[in-house]
């Protein structure tokens, strides 16, 4: 019964990390980078460059 | 990392109070923009600049980005930190004068194809880190590459670009330095990806540009 039970919970268990509202959320922030872009009527920066990027943890 | 030209895009699924920041180091003074792109409300993102004395050098700023300007040479940092709930956090950065003429729908072409890469991936049981940085976009001209480094703390990790000329125009090659081992990408209808199986201290991410025309590419990783 235990193993029953615990292989019905593996079976169900999501993998991590695959929320499936990321891929639309990707288009929609980087749409909005698009118009915003556009909007400024600037142009990309081939003269930026970067050094370091990071990132931090939330909550 | 390296020093490379034309980058201009990042992007990583932030916790509530999670941040991501740049430095750019620029050779001349121009004024920049920072935009932000959230999936969401963009009143949520906190964007900041900053000089390499931690002056603020932002000039103007509503919800949806920040100007700079850069008065000299020198190395600037841009961060964000998300104020809302989890999402998707996208920054761009455009100069004023003397960039590339490359149309900024390009941007919306290659967030499409990462987009349906994910979801292809997660079919194969890939999942998205979160409170990570998880998305590069640079410009690269006719033969030109891209290479940063990158260290990944998961078991089993890919590489996953795209391009918004498609998967021919460019190459992908990923060398996990520690483990001196270089996995070359393998070529999808939308994508190319090198996976591994093995934390590393030092992946080196290299996207080749080999049409003749500039594209914009963006890269970024997936774990298990």
């Amino acid at each position: 019964m235990i193993i029953q039970v615990t292989l019905a919970f593996l079976m169900v268990a999501p993998v991590q990390g695959q929320d499936p509202t990321v891929p639309k959320q990707i288009k929609d922030a980087f749409s909005k980078v698009a118009a915003g872009a556009s909007k400024l009527k600037k142009s990309f920066p081939p003269w930026a460059f970067i050094q370091e990027y990071a990132c931090s943890e939330g909550n | 990392m390296g020093f490379h030209p034309g980058i201009c895009l990042f992007g990583g699924e932030l916790r509530q109070g999670g941040s991501i920041y740049y430095s750019i180091k620029v050779n001349d003074p121009s004024d920049y923009g920072v935009i932000v792109g959230v999936s969401g409300k963009e009143s949520n993102i906190e964007v900041s600049v900053k000089d390499a004395n931690g002056k603020d050098v932002v000039t103007g700023a509503d919800a949806s980005g920040a100007d700079f300007s850069t008065s000299q040479g020198g190395t600037y940092t841009i961060s964000a930190k998300n104020n809302g709930g989890q999402t998707f956090v996208a920054l761009g950065i455009v100069r004023n004068e003397g960039g590339s003429d490359h149309p900024f729908s390009s941007i919306n072409t290659a967030a499409a194809s990462y987009a349906a890469s994910i979801e292809d991936a997660y079919k194969y049981a890939w999942g998205i880190p979160t409170g990570d940085l998880m998305v590069v976009g640079n410009l690269l001209g006719a033969g030109g590459s891209y290479s940063r480094n990158s260290k990944i703390n998961y078991p089993k990790w890919l590489i996953l670009a795209v391009a918004d000329a498609g998967t021919k125009s460019f190459s992908l090659s990923v060398a996990d330095k520690t483990a001196n081992k270089t996995v070359d990408g393998v070529v999808e209808k939308l994508y190319s990806y090198s996976e591994f199986d093995a934390a590393t201290q030092h992946a080196s991410i290299v996207v080749k540009n080999t049409s003749q025309k500039t594209i914009l590419s963006l890269s970024g990783h997936l774990r298990q």
